[in-house]
């Protein structure tokens, strides 16, 4: 069916026609069979749909709503602050750590060479998962939609 | 997230009551099930939350607050990977019968319903959900989805002539 028809035929069960519209509206009905036959359709389509509703939640679940989001989001505030600090010590510790590791003499090159090599091997893996989550991310067509 | 001031943070939980239902019922539309949808629109306010410093209060918050939850829906939808079941319709008036052939007859229109509504794309679910369910206009659904109001209407005549296609043997 054409758009001006479905607007007009909207327009009719929304209850909204302009009296140019509803002149055109009956004119379509006496005129176009199939219209007609439509505007029926939609009507008791519309009539079973009615009958219905999306199934509401208790008011003990409404009365706690803000106060369960607000503890996530206190919560997420926690997570992002707790990972902050734990980055930013545990950079420091490592930083140290191979400070140590490097300047320690006692230590035998070839334990040293291994243990680098142990560190570049992690290192490697966890750039890979990544570079691969970043990828898929990429890949996210839902990813444009604005926030 | 840090940075509100005590007045954003009041703003915005009094914008969480007032939204909490349609954003719910918005979520259960695409989800179908109870929890999820309760997840969802949680999750998007505290999407929301996190920039909400950035949102120009010249719009309208809702529509701000759609746009977040249908992209954490659709990623949900996208993620599970599975066809959503759910029971998330009611009868307006609750037909006591007891006669248990209507009581099943009721049952089934409702499965068929719901099943219905689950099978459409998603951008006919949203319209029919926000229009037949949600009562809203079409100005404002034309509005939270970004599309004109005769496409609008348009997807809404033809989603539920996809759902009165299911529903052949209970209307007149």
């Amino acid at each position: 069916m054409k758009e001006d028809k479905i607007i007009i035929l909207e327009k009719y069960l929304s209850g909204s026609l302009s009296q140019d519209e509803k002149n055109r509206f009956d004119e379509l009905i006496q005129s176009d069979p199939n219209f007609k036959i439509e505007v029926e359709e939609q009507q008791n389509i519309r009539e079973v749909l009615k009958k219905m509703t999306l199934k509401n939640p208790s008011k003990e679940i409404w009365d706690n709503y803000w106060t369960v989001t607000y503890n996530k989001i206190e919560r997420s505030l926690g997570w992002i602050i707790f990972l902050i600090g734990a980055i930013i010590v545990g950079g420091y510790a490592i930083g140290e750590a191979v400070e140590k590791f490097i300047a320690n003499d006692a230590m035998p090159a070839l334990l040293k060479y291994g243990v680098g090599a142990v560190v570049i091997g992690a290192v490697i893996l966890v750039i890979s998962i990544f570079r691969e989550k970043i990828t898929l991310w990429s890949k996210d067509k839902y990813k444009e939609i604005q926030r | 997230m840090l940075n509100l001031t005590i007045d954003q943070k009041i703003e915005f939980s009094k914008l969480v009551k007032l939204n909490m239902k349609r954003a719910y019922f918005s979520a259960l539309g695409f989800l179908g099930s109870h929890d999820e949808a309760m997840d969802a629109s949680q999750a998007a306010f505290i999407r929301a939350y996190g920039s909400f410093d950035k949102f120009d209060r010249s719009k309208n918050f809702f529509t701000w607050y759609y746009k977040i939850l249908r992209n954490y829906c659709l990623n949900v939808i996208r993620d599970n990977k599975k066809f959503i079941t759910g029971d998330f319709l009611e009868w307006e008036e609750y037909p006591s019968s007891e006669d248990t052939e209507i009581n099943l007859e009721k049952a089934e229109l409702k499965n068929i319903i719901e099943t219905g509504i689950l099978e459409l794309s998603e951008m006919d679910r949203e319209v029919i959900i926000l229009r037949e369910f949600q009562d809203m206009s079409y100005q404002e659904i034309s509005e939270i989805l970004q599309i004109p109001v005769g496409t609008v209407m348009s997807k809404l005549f033809y989603a539920r002539k996809k759902l009165g296609k299911k529903l052949e043997k209970y209307i007149k």
